[in-house]
């Protein structure tokens, strides 16, 4: 047995390697978190639509701002003091992003860089999700919430705003070869997607009165268009047009604008210095010219008419000519691209790109790995801690005990893992900030152990309760007491029979320790589903998300082999020449 | 194997019920230093709560129990069991601990014996019921004979100045029940104070200084093994003894 397990994972192992080490020749990467350089610039959409102009008045871009000399880094109400930790995404190229060394990049976030630069803080970027990113700002968690976040009334009430940096267009995505060909021929009935909580939401649902499809990110929406499943997706137009490939089986139809609803960081309300910090530093990088070199080079289309970045008192930033530059492209360009793929070389390329396990897999083992295992142990050891404490309690004669077990129990097993993740992640947080340094890692090992917790509890309490009677009654005649008697004879002895219990447990967890990615981690701290999400938002390509599967299985299949053969081994009993030491399983 | 100092055990009006269940209902109990009892009586005649009652692993509602003349009811319970051992029908033995280790758990823990020294008393121990040889196996492997000498080795490793035996040879089978006897009848002789709880006549009458027959939670004849064997004075005792013997 134990050589078959050997061998079982021997033979992962040498698939994962091997993975790594087979030559399989790098092609180009197309990096789509590198900013394109302004030789790639549009000129503004010829076919906007007029749907979603606003009223036009702008009554929050502020007149002027304070003199950048005036502010003082050390009373801008930061969670850490002198670092500005902003909350971002990686599923949106090349506003946010996360490029191909693992760093927090893109338009917004190299803008905010240079911002802060200017005030005199650090910035550390730390991934989350965007349904909870305002909420996270909101609750102090991250002082900036930096996401191409249009703003809108209905954010207002949540968050505080920046002046404007950018602006945004809506693009109307759509598979090739669909009926669709613009924002007036959505009807009901269709399957609309967009990503949860954002402008495009609302500008589905309140302006279009049509009821979308929602999806947490850009990433997994646009797969749904790609494989046909949603009909349409409005997409906020750099998304759009940083997502669709040529050779896609998707193009853009039409496109919209707001000219009220700018894009801008969020802050929480009530931390006005830093909300105007920002905007004198918005102002000092448009007036030095480091905005329009970020904004030619990362995401170049030629601004809309009557409006620009920063303040109203900000000078107007020099820009080339974009529209010029995207016609002599249009000249030169040939007038079809290549061809769209067959359904089974788009599988094929979408399950089974070799360069990108080449990718993902050593930052799997880097970083993934050892962050999944952390996870899952620190959670196992607070889980069997918590747990044999309910198991005790949950036994004992004194319902002082036992109800709060009980409760405990039925909520912890009641409720599904990512809630439990989620509302401690994001509950608790805020509360115990300054204990945790505003770290979620701390707090996703809690949330995972308490709810562990709760099940092992239950585990142990059944082992423990069919541990024969007579081993309490023969340890207490011997002179034990009842601590004594559960340590040294029932609780070992029930233990030892819940082992294959307690090991799916464990793989259980392993696999729920991959939702601690809704709480937001940084870089290092990304465990392998993370890891492969990232890469998978930043290529568009499922290949890295099947990389961390594998890796998954790596650890469970031969964890579940062990508890098959630890629970025949108890079964059946053994010999007393092979005997385990008791001691050192328990 | 030295036995302590003996000790008398007493037990006065004990009385115990488990909710509505009344189980004993005013025993008497008078167990002279260095002596043996046999208790014997039909099944649920209460026999072995009364072995639990004297050492309280259950606390009589009313009643005393006098150790050596002096009540132990304010004493703590686990120091008075510590001087009393015990061997259960089913032996009891801790499955996941080695002979060995059965045996010398109670002197470690209980007598902070350092492990050799506890090692020698339990090789000792086990050399007595005659099975220093399996020192280091587990119990599992033994046969019930075997195991219940480790359980008696165990009770006797924590020196306890009196013996309760629950019906030890109910559970094995014939032909180990003599040489289980013979172990109980040789610690009797060594001077030991014993409370023996069993089915087996020829024991009792062989084996005992006095012998207990209870039936529905009383003490319903007390007397020398020919008192009890020859010249039963109850009804009841005789009809127990006819179907019995």
């Amino acid at each position: 047995m134990t050589s078959f397990l050997r061998a079982t994972v021997a033979i992962l192992v040498a698939l994962l390697v091997g993975a790594l080490c087979v030559g399989v020749p790098a092609r180009a990467t197309t990096d789509q978190c590198a900013p394109p350089g302004e030789q790639s610039a549009s000129a503004l959409p010829t076919n906007l639509a007029t749907a979603a102009q606003g009223d036009g008045t702008d009554k929050y871009t502020t007149p002027g701002t304070q003199p950048l000399s005036t502010v003082r880094p050390d009373a801008l109400g930061l969670g850490t003091p002198g670092v500005l930790t902003v909350g971002t995404l990686s599923d949106a190229p090349p506003s946010i992003c996360i490029n191909s060394s693992g760093q927090f990049t893109g338009f917004d976030n190299e803008l905010l860089r240079a911002i802060a630069e200017k005030i005199g803080l650090r910035v550390n970027f730390v991934g989350t999700d965007f349904a909870g990113l305002l909420a996270q700002v909101a609750s102090r968690r991250f002082d900036v919430g930096s996401s191409s976040i249009t703003t809108t009334d209905a954010r207002r009430r949540t968050v505080g705003f920046t002046n404007g940096y950018d602006f945004g267009y809506f693009s109307l995505v759509v598979p090739t070869g669909s009926a669709i060909n613009g924002f007036g021929a959505l009807k009901p009935g269709q399957r609309i997607g967009v990503v949860q909580g954002t402008v495009q939401e609302a500008y589905v649902v309140d302006t279009l009165h049509l009821e979308p499809v929602k999806f947490p990110d850009y990433a997994t929406v646009y797969a749904n268009i790609k494989t046909r499943q949603i009909d349409a997706w409005v997409a906020p137009s750099q998304q759009a047009s940083g997502t669709v490939q040529p050779g896609d089986p998707a193009r853009i139809v039409e496109n919209t604008f707001s000219l009220d609803n700018f894009v801008a960081y969020a802050v929480a309300k009530e931390n006005k210095p830093l909300i105007d910090a920002l905007n004198a530093g918005l102002d000092a990088v448009i007036a030095d010219g480091t905005w329009a070199r970020l904004y030619a080079n990362w995401v170049p289309r030629a601004l809309p008419p009557g409006w620009k970045p920063g303040s109203k008192a900000a000078p107007v930033p020099q820009l080339p000519d974009f529209n010029a530059i995207a016609a002599s492209h249009a000249t030169a360009a040939p007038s079809a691209g290549p061809g769209p793929k067959s359904t089974l070389s788009q599988l094929k390329d979408a399950f089974l790109d070799w360069r990108l396990y080449r990718q993902a897999i050593p930052d799997l083992f880097k970083t993934g790995l050892p962050n999944t295992l952390i996870l899952t142990i620190s959670a196992s050891v607070i889980g069997l801690i918590i747990g044999m404490a309910l198991a005790i309690a949950g036994i004992s004669r004194s319902r002082w005990l036992r109800w709060p077990a009980r409760v405990y129990t039925d909520i912890f097993r009641g409720l599904p893992e990512v809630v439990i993740i989620l509302v401690i992640g994001l509950g608790i947080g805020p509360v115990v900030g300054s204990l945790t340094g505003n770290n979620p890692y701390p707090l996703g090992i809690a949330a995972l152990g308490l709810m562990a917790g709760a099940y092992i509890g239950e585990i142990l309490r059944s082992g423990i309760q069919s541990v024969d009677a007579g081993q309490l009654e023969a340890s207490r005649a011997l002179g034990f007491g009842y601590p004594a008697s559960m340590r040294l004879v029932v609780v070992p002895q029930g233990v030892r029979r819940v082992l294959p219990a307690l090991m799916n447990q464990f793989i259980s967890l392993l696999k729920a320790s991959s939702l601690v990615y809704f709480l937001g981690l940084i870089a290092s701290q990304r465990e392998l589903f993370q890891v492969g999400r990232d890469l998978n938002a930043q290529t568009g390509n499922l290949s890295p998300l099947v990389a961390s599967g594998l890796f998954y299985l790596a650890l469970t299949v031969p964890l579940t082999h062990l508890v098959n053969y630890i629970d025949r081994r108890l079964s059946k009993g053994k010999p007393a020449a092979a005997e385990i030491p008791t001691q050192e399983i328990i | 194997m030295t036995t302590p100092q003996a000790v008398s055990l007493a037990a006065k009006d004990i009385h115990l019920a488990f909710d509505a269940n009344t189980v004993l209902r005013g025993v008497d109990l008078d167990v002279p230093a260095g002596t043996t009892t046999a208790v014997i009586g039909p099944s649920g005649s209460g026999k072995s709560t009364l072995l639990r009652t004297l050492n309280r692993l259950y606390e009589p509602d009313r009643g005393d129990i006098l150790l050596d003349g002096r009540s132990v009811l304010q004493d703590n319970p686990d120091q008075l069991r510590q001087r009393i051992g015990m061997v259960f029908q089913h032996f009891n033995l801790f499955p996941h601990r080695t002979v060995l280790e059965n045996v010398t758990l109670g002197p470690r823990k209980l007598k902070r014996l350092d492990t050799a020294a506890a090692r020698e008393l339990g090789l000792k121990l086990l050399d007595r019921v005659g099975l220093k040889h399996k020192a280091d196996v587990r119990p599992a492997t033994l046969s019930g004979g075997q195991q219940q000498r480790v359980a008696i080795a165990r009770a006797l490793a924590m020196n306890p100045q009196v013996m309760f035996f629950d019906e030890a040879t109910s559970a094995l089978d014939p032909e180990l029940v003599k040489g289980i006897l013979a172990l109980i009848s040789e610690l009797g002789a060594d001077g030991m104070t014993m409370v023996v709880v069993t089915h087996e006549m020829g024991f009792a009458r062989s084996a005992a200084d006095s012998v207990v027959f209870m039936d529905g939670g009383r003490v319903i004849e007390t007397g020398t093994p020919e008192q009890i064997f020859e010249s039963a004075e109850t009804q009841r005792l005789r009809q127990f003894l006819a179907q019995v013997v």
